[in-house]
C-alpha cells in the first residue's frame, strides 16, 4: 500500500472531506467506504426496505458531492452527513417528487439483492437468544413512529451524540432527549422480560 | 441536584455524554435517591440490549456510488466549478514554495521586460549622406562606388588597393544603390522610397573623395579613385576633372606611359586641351 493510501486510511472525515473539496476522489471513496455502513443501516430500519434503503444511502452520498462544497472544516463529517439523510428522508416523507422519484424506483445496477440485518448462523444457545432480542427489538422499534425512531436509530446505529443529532435533525437538545426517552422506554418494556436484560440489570 | 433536573440528563449520563461538573453532581444525586438510581440502571440496561445488527450493502454500492459521482462532476455548474478551482489554487497559494517561485517568475520577467539594450548597440547604426543606415560601415561600400569607407575617412594605408569591382561598375544611375541582400534588406527599402541623388553631384562628391584621398595619402592611393570617377562619368565635368588628377598622378609618380594616354584624351576637351598638350610636351621632354 503506497503513503497515499496509508494517509487516506488514518486520516479524519474531516480531512478527507477537504481533500475531496481540492479534486481529490479516493478521498470520497474512503468516506464511502467508511460510512455506507452505517447510513445504509440507519436507511434499512428507517424505511424498512432494502431497495429504498439502498437508493436512500446512495442519494446520500451524491448529496455529499453536490454540497461538498458547503461543508467547512470546523463542521463534524459525521454530523453533516446524517444531517443530509435527515432531510432527504424528510422529503421523501414530505412526497417531494424528485426525492420520492430517486427512492422509489432503484436504479437497474445493484439493487436486485438488497441484503436485509447481516445475520451469521447461530452457533450456540446464546446467539440464538441474541438474535432473537435483536429481532425483538427491531420488530418493536418499527412501530415506533418516525422522529423517534429517527432519533434512535441516529444514535445506535449512526453512534452520534445527543446534541449532534440535535445538530443534524434541527431540533433542540432536550426534544432529542425526549424522544430518545420515549424510544428507550418502549423497547425497554418488551426486553424486560428477556435474560440478557436482566443480566444487564445485574 | 433534584431529580427532575436528573431525569433530564439521564440520557446524557447514560451516554457518558455529559461534562465532569454535571457528571459528579448526578451521581451525587443518585448516590441517595433510589428512584433515579433504578431509572439509570434500567436505561443503562435497555441499552446494553437494544444492540441493533447493521446491514450492509451490496459489493457494487461504492463502485456505484463512485460512478455517480463522477457523472455530477462531470457536469457540475460554473460557479461550484470556480469554486473548486479557487479551493485548489487557494490551497496551493497558502504554500511558500509556490507563492516564492512564482515571485521570482514575475522578478525575472519583469526584468526582461524593462531592461533596454545598450546606447552602443544603436551607435553600430551609422547613416549615410543618402539617409540610409548602414550596419557595417567597414564592410559596406556607402556609395556604390566601389571605394572600401575606410578610404574616405582617410584611415587606409599606401599600400591598399581600390576595389577591383570598380572597374565592373557601369556608369548606370542603377548601379548607385548597393546591392540588396538580408542585412541590407533596410536599407533596400529606404533606397527604393529615397530619391536617388542626381548623377552630377554623385560624381562631385566622388571626384572629391578621390582628391580627398589625394591630399592624405598620396597620388599612390588616389589613382584608384580618379580612376574610378573617370571610368564611370566619362564626358562629365567631374570626369574629365578626374582624368586630368589621374593623369597628373601618374606623372608624378613618373609613370609615363599611363598618364599619357589620359593626356591625349584631354587633348579633345576645350577646357583642359591646352594644359594637356603642356603636359605632353613636357612628358616628351623627359
Amino acid at each position: 500500500m503506497n503513503r497515499f493510501a496509508e494517509n487516506q486510511k488514518e486520516a479524519t472525515d474531516e480531512m478527507l472531506m477537504v481533500r475531496y473539496q481540492r479534486g481529490h476522489r479516493e478521498a470520497f471513496a474512503t468516506l464511502v467506504n467508511r460510512y455506507s455502513v452505517p447510513v445504509y443501516s440507519v436507511g434499512y430500519y428507517l424505511l424498512r426496505s432494502g431497495a429504498t434503503a439502498d437508493q436512500l444511502a446512495r442519494e446520500t452520498f451524491l448529496q455529499v458531492v453536490r454540497e461538498a462544497a458547503t461543508f467547512h472544516l470546523e463542521a463534524q463529517f459525521r454530523t453533516w452527513l446524517f444531517g443530509l439523510l435527515h432531510r432527504i428522508v424528510n422529503e421523501y416523507h414530505l412526497g417531494t417528487p424528485g426525492v420520492q422519484d430517486a427512492l422509489t424506483n432503484p436504479a437497474p445496477s445493484n439493487s436486485a439483492e438488497v441484503p436485509g440485518p447481516d445475520s451469521a448462523p447461530p452457533t450456540s444457545s446464546r446467539s440464538v437468544r441474541s438474535q432473537l432480542l435483536a429481532r425483538r427489538v427491531a420488530s418493536r422499534m418499527s412501530i415506533l413512529p418516525f422522529p423517534i425512531r429517527e432519533v434512535f436509530l441516529f444514535k445506535q446505529v449512526g453512534q452520534l451524540s445527543l446534541i449532534n443529532i440535535a445538530a443534524a435533525t434541527g431540533a433542540d437538545l432536550d426534544t432529542v432527549r425526549h424522544l430518545m426517552r420515549i424510544a428507550f422506554d418502549r423497547i425497554q418494556d418488551s426486553v424486560a422480560d428477556t435474560e440478557e436484560y436482566a443480566r444487564a440489570l445485574r | 441536584m433534584d431529580c427532575e433536573t436528573f431525569e433530564r440528563i439521564v440520557l446524557d449520563r447514560v451516554f457518558l455524554e455529559l461534562d465532569e461538573l454535571t457528571m459528579g453532581a448526578a451521581q451525587r444525586h443518585v448516590a441517595h435517591c433510589s428512584r433515579c438510581r433504578s431509572i439509570e440502571v434500567g436505561l443503562r440496561a435497555t441499552r446494553e440490549v437494544c444492540r441493533l445488527p447493521t446491514t450492509t450493502p451490496t459489493e457494487e454500492f461504492t463502485e456505484g456510488v463512485v460512478a455517480f459521482e463522477r457523472q455530477i462532476r462531470s457536469v457540475l455548474p460554473l460557479r461550484q466549478r470556480a469554486n473548486r478551482a479557487v479551493s485548489v489554487l487557494a490551497a496551493y497559494a497558502m504554500r511558500p514554495q509556490p507563492t516564492m517561485a512564482a515571485l521570482l517568475l514575475l522578478m525575472i520577467g519583469a526584468s526582461l521586460f524593462l531592461v533596454r539594450a545598450r546606447p552602443t548597440d544603436r551607435a553600430l547604426v551609422q547613416i549615410t549622406e543618402r539617409g540610409v543606415p548602414e550596419m557595417d560601415p567597414d564592410q559596406n561600400d556607402i556609395r556604390g562606388t566601389g571605394i572600401p569607407n575606410s578610404l574616405t575617412k582617410g584611415l587606409h594605408d599606401s599600400s591598399q588597393t581600390p576595389n577591383p569591382l570598380a572597374d565592373e561598375h557601369s556608369a548606370s544611375p542603377s548601379m548607385l544603390v548597393p546591392p540588396c541582400g538580408p542585412t541590407a534588406a533596410v536599407a533596400c527599402e529606404r533606397n527604393a522610397s529615397t530619391p536617388l541623388p542626381s548623377q552630377a553631384q554623385t560624381a562631385d562628391t566622388e571626384l572629391e573623395a578621390a582628391r580627398s584621398v589625394r591630399k592624405e595619402s598620396g597620388c599612390a592611393a588616389a589613382i584608384g579613385p580618379f580612376d574610378a570617377v573617370r571610368l564611370r562619368f566619362p564626358g562629365s565635368d567631374a570626369g574629365l576633372a578626374a582624368t586630368w588628377d589621374a593623369a597628373d598622378c601618374y606623372s608624378k609618380l613618373r609613370r609615363n606611359q599611363e598618364a599619357r594616354p589620359l593626356l591625349q584624351a584631354l587633348v579633345t576637351s576645350p577646357k583642359y586641351a591646352k594644359r594637356a598638350r603642356a603636359q605632353l610636351n613636357a612628358l616628351s621632354n623627359r
